[in-house]
């Protein structure tokens, strides 16, 4: 409705600038190493501080955009850190655990049906 | 007369009373150090002349994994007439407080004031006034204090007694890419406890540099650590903690401070440099006794940037003179102990 507005107001096209953010290095973490997920951790957590404490000198419209930038960079990056952390640990203990009968109910369910 | 001198807290803190404990040790000839067993290697190493007895009080036991009876610390206390605490609090008057031995100790501590300041006010009725960077003097390694001009090689000290004190490691990371730009090597020093951190830093410069830097861990042989760190290093960098400490006994330090006070324990020596950004919450509330922290952000030294230490260091190694409080680049700079280290009637 307000981009409706816009443009027969202003009588040319009005493009959203919703769109891409870019998640930064987040994407390149899947093929690494826990030191690797640790300073990329690390890293989100002082940009946002970083972000934060510019936002609080200055409150200007830019930093506050900043501010929530990083802040969702910081919580995408929690969550894969959090997923491939839960992977790794999946993947212990099933590499760790006895032979058990999961796979006995796989194939015998497999092989009801 | 039989003195004991107490000081049985932690790795830096032994250190910094170094000064005291030599000038105590040159006014008594039968002077007793009761210190942490954890340090008691430490202190035979520092002070090899001095008797030396094991004295731990739970309170100032962070691994709280080697309980000492009181019937054994009555035993260490027997064996002395005089107690001087150059560490006092209520747990030690109550732990420590028996008939029969006079004791001397200082009264309540004072975050603005160096702690080997208020050591030599506590044993000068004895000593004598003495210049605190003077009255002890490490000579087992073949360092040197003085300030570098040119940088051959850096230590980077990531330890951190207390996790407060812990710059992050992707800082440390970058400020080894600076130095690295402008043809430093670069040394990782860390304590036992720093272990799996170092091999995350050495990783990453690996990536970074194209070299894996050479990593020194603080060990019990104290006179091995220190030789190597003088071999190895022009000037080390480094956050408070022990192995600060310990390697200000052979090279310059810059000391990264966040929520520690800086003012009272910063590491000794004439070239020493204090990099602080005085945030208005610091010394963090984490010193006092009576409120609790909840900061978990700790800005003080996690938004203190690699790019500032690197301005500040740079500066550092022109020449530049720091008389008192010195801001750089929205950084605080500063020399310990400030003027204070000579005796007050030199001053």
């Amino acid at each position: 409705m307000i981009y409706w507005l816009l443009e027969r107001v202003l009588r040319r096209g009005y493009w959203s600038r919703r769109g891409v953010i870019r998640m930064g290095h987040v994407e390149d973490l899947a093929g690494s190493g826990t030191a690797a997920w640790f300073l990329a951790q690390e890293k989100a957590r002082l940009e946002y501080l970083a972000a934060k404490e510019q936002y609080e000198r200055q409150r200007s419209w830019r930093s506050f955009q900043h501010l929530m930038e990083r802040l969702l960079q910081l919580q995408s990056t929690n969550a894969i850190i959090q997923s491939l952390m839960q992977e790794r640990l999946l993947e212990q203990m099933t590499a760790g655990a006895a032979p058990d009968d999961s796979a006995d109910v796989i194939s015998k369910t497999r092989g009801a049906a | 007369m039989r003195v004991g001198v107490l000081k049985p807290d932690h790795l830096g803190d032994l250190i910094l009373a170094a000064p005291a404990i030599a000038a105590l040790g040159r006014r008594f000839n039968d002077l007793t150090l009761l210190c942490h067993p954890k340090n008691l290697g430490l202190a035979r190493h520092l002070f090899p002349d001095l008797r030396i007895c094991p004295m731990q009080l739970p309170h100032l036991d962070k691994e709280r994994s080697r309980p000492m009876q009181a019937a054994d610390r009555l035993r260490v206390l027997r064996e002395i007439d005089l107690l001087i605490g150059l560490r006092w609090d209520g747990q030690c008057e109550r732990q420590l407080m028996i008939p029969d031995i006079e004791y001397h100790t200082p009264g309540p501590a004072d975050i603005n004031v160096h702690v080997a300041v208020q050591h030599r006010a506590l044993v000068a009725p004895f000593t004598g006034d003495y210049d605190i960077l003077e009255s002890y003097e490490y000579s087992s390694a073949s360092g040197s204090i003085e300030r570098p001009r040119h940088l051959g090689a850096v230590g980077l000290c990531i330890s951190a007694g207390f996790r407060l004190n812990a710059w992050p490691l992707n800082h440390w990371l970058g400020l080894a890419e600076r130095l690295h730009r402008h043809g430093a090597k670069i040394v990782l020093i860390g304590g036992p406890a720093e272990c799996s951190r170092l091999r995350i830093l050495k990783q990453a410069l690996l990536q970074a540099l194209g070299y894996a830097p050479r990593v020194i861990v603080g060990s019990n042989d104290f006179a091995a650590t220190l030789e190597e760190i003088a071999d190895q290093v022009d000037l080390v960098v480094a956050t408070d903690s022990g192995t600060a400490h310990l390697a200000a006994l052979v090279r310059p330090v810059v000391s990264l401070f966040g929520g520690s006070p800086w003012r009272r324990f910063a590491p000794l020596g004439r070239n020493n440099l204090i990099l602080c950004r005085r945030v208005p919450c610091s010394p963090c509330i984490q010193f006092n006794r009576t409120l609790i922290n909840t900061c978990h952000t700790q800005e003080c030294l996690s938004n203190l940037t690699p790019e500032q230490v690197y301005v500040c260091l740079t500066a550092y190694l022109a020449g530049l003179n720091v008389p008192g409080m010195t801001q750089l680049n929205g950084v605080w700079l500063a020399r310990s102990p400030w003027g204070q280290s000579q005796p007050a009637n030199a001053a």
